[in-house]
């Protein structure tokens, strides 16, 4: 078949490689219809996520039809059309009988490796380097699915695969960042209108925000939040955020901060500078300047919720604030089997629609350039597909 | 030479192996000197260089330090480990005390034959490229849902000890907490290769716990070999 490869930094390829097949009971093998790229993605590209290996097929939000399965699996059959969570769950362990999907003590096979980074073990992804677990990605014709029982999730016949998509990743990553921190009537702030920041503005207003105002430095970006989220919007690189923040929120500052930016964080003047000069020379592997900024503009008493991905150390970052004003910070990669199901439900009503977030196609042997495309956000690219 | 004259007993090196880290330290600077003067030779050269002369090794004080070697008296290896499994803990004591079942989840171990009650057969391939060991053991105390200790019998090739005890953690399930202690022929051979086999056989005994964790939770380990990927003839 064949597949997206990592063969190096900011290098991709696409080879021929084996069809997968089930290696333990509970596998499903599901002949993949849509995968989408994450700006996560990114940051193994670029070479600031150790672990990644040649010949790692990359990828992690996807849907598509079951195909084979394995002699464990109860509740899914050949022909089922499913959209999977990006992190795998076991089903079975105390993690994930909490519903902290992304916890999962055994999914993860590599996890000694991660204990000596993180102190514990996170549970597995898929295509996300080889600390998460080096399970094979989705940008490929077909992909084993493990502990499938608890990864696939069935799409209702209501709606198609495009119209399911990315309740994989983008919306419930967005919707878990929303629904950790805000309560009816707050007023939410949101770093980055990335597809994440996009969907957590979305979720913000279903979980009963009162104004969501969505922060990024690129118009077109912006334009498509306030289109098709209804939120007002800033541009950091114009806008006094703080200021901004302050007037627009009664001089109390917004209630929830989210920060949906992460690691790779862009800022403006001396910081900027700063941030990616230390970036370059590996001393520090987080630029936390959108975080850095939600907890000094967050109201005292409020909540900072990170759901951006950072991977290691941060540097100048502002305990002090953080602490007086009693923050409270929320945080953790996404438990997408939670939030699933409420979120295709959300679809399915026509409550929401994640649709437009989709603004490029591309087939399998795309792969170099789609990336290229969506790292440099050339032709206004918000989220690109392979479609397979 | 056998491998132990390289290290006298309190760890450090011997004169042997402090003549041959400078020699081979002085080799690799000049070798560095006369060609790109690279400071990535140079760096290790003179840590070679370093070592022989101090008769110290950085390097594997920090790894002992990290993987908290235990280096016993008698050429022991001790392994110590802790883990909690999300099952009932009369289940996991079932599972464990029926010893047939160690070897799914215990790479080092090829296989338990039980022999009646209290005495089984076990192999062991941990030394297979220098053939396997095998040994009898017996259950020296089977406290039922608390604990189960064993003991290789007097002469065994390689003598063995383990224990596990088993704990109510509350809505997480059982803890249980392993000690296996293998000690190797005596002699200065058998302290080397306890040495050289401690670090690993740790990581081996971790791993294999948190094998029995993934299967009696969810009846399978996990696993990505022979999944698909780009690289040639390799399967993960």
């Amino acid at each position: 078949m064949k597949a997206i490869c990592y063969v190096g930094k900011n290098k991709l390829s696409t080879e021929t490689v084996k069809d997968p097949e089930i290696i333990n009971p509970g596998d499903v093998i599901l002949k993949v219809m849509y995968s989408s790229v994450c700006g996560s993605d990114l940051h193994y590209l670029h070479g600031y996520v150790p672990s990644m290996k040649e010949g790692d097929i990359i990828g992690h939000e996807f849907c598509g039809e079951i195909v084979e399965i394995g002699k464990s699996v109860k509740n899914l059959r050949k022909g089922d059309r499913v959209l999977v969570a990006p992190n795998i769950g076991c089903g079975s362990c105390y993690h994930c009988n909490q519903e902290e999907w992304s916890l999962c003590d055994n999914s993860n096979q590599n996890g000694l490796l991660q204990e000596k980074m993180a102190g514990y073990a996170t549970g597995a992804f898929f295509g996300c380097s080889h600390l998460f677990g080096g399970h094979a990605g989705s940008h490929a014709e077909y992909i084993r699915v493990p502990y499938a029982d608890h990864g696939c999730i069935k799409i209702p016949k209501q709606l198609s695969y495009e119209q399911a998509l990315f309740a994989s990743d983008a919306f419930s990553t967005g919707y878990m960042s929303a629904e950790i921190s805000v309560k009816p009537g707050n007023i939410v702030a949101i770093w980055g209108a990335g597809a994440v920041g996009q969907m957590a503005a979305m979720s913000a207003w279903l979980l009963g925000a009162s104004r969501v105002i969505v922060i990024d430095k690129y118009p077109y970006r912006l334009d498509l939040a306030k289109t098709h989220t209804k939120s007002e919007t800033l541009n950091y690189e114009t806008d006094d955020i703080r200021e901004a923040l302050k007037e627009m929120s009664g001089g109390r500052g917004p209630d929830v901060c989210i920060d949906a930016v992460g690691m790779e964080a862009n800022s403006t003047g001396i910081e900027d500078i700063y941030d990616k000069a230390k970036h370059m020379l590996f001393l520090e592997s987080d630029r936390p300047s959108a975080l850095r900024q939600a907890i000094m503009a967050c109201r005292k008493g409020g909540t900072v919720s990170i759901i951006g991905v950072y991977s290691g150390l941060v540097d100048k970052f502002p305990l002090g604030p953080l602490v007086i004003k009693g923050l409270r910070i929320k945080t953790g990669m996404v438990h997408a089997q939670k939030y699933i199901p409420t979120i295709l439900n959300h679809i399915t009503r026509k409550e929401a629609d994640p649709t437009y977030l989709k603004t490029h196609e591309w087939s399998l042997g795309q792969g170099q350039e789609a990336y290229k495309i969506f790292s440099d956000q050339r032709n206004e690219c918000l989220r690109g597909v392979f479609k397979i | 030479m056998n491998i132990t004259s390289f290290l006298n007993n309190d760890g450090t090196m011997t004169q042997n192996e402090k003549l041959i880290s400078v020699g081979t330290g002085g080799l690799m600077l000049a070798r560095a000197l006369m060609g790109k003067k690279s400071i990535l030779q140079i760096i290790p050269a003179g840590y070679m260089i370093y070592r022989g002369i101090t008769g110290r090794c950085p390097v594997s004080e920090f790894i002992n330090k990290q993987i908290g070697e235990r280096d016993l008296v008698n050429h022991s290896i001790e392994v110590k480990t802790d883990i909690t499994v999300n099952k009932p803990r009369k289940e996991v004591y079932a599972f464990w005390r029926k010893l047939e079942n160690l070897p799914i989840f215990m790479k080092h171990i090829d296989s338990i034959e039980v022999i009646d009650k209290i005495h089984s057969q076990w192999t062991m391939k941990i030394f297979e490229k220098f053939g396997s060991i095998q040994w009898k053991a017996e259950i020296t105390s089977d406290q039922k849902n608390e604990l189960i200790s064993w003991q290789s019998l007097p002469d065994s090739q390689i003598e063995n000890f383990g224990q596990v005890m088993f704990k109510d953690a509350g809505e997480s399930g059982t803890e249980v907490n392993v000690i296996i202690r293998y000690t190797a022929p005596a002699g200065a051979p058998g302290e080397g290769i306890a040495r050289l086999l401690n670090p690993l056989l740790k990581g081996i005994i971790r791993e294999d716990l948190k094998n029995f964790k993934s299967y009696i939770e969810t009846g399978e380990i996990p696993t990505i070999k022979g999944q698909s990927n780009g690289r040639d003839n390799e399967d993960q």
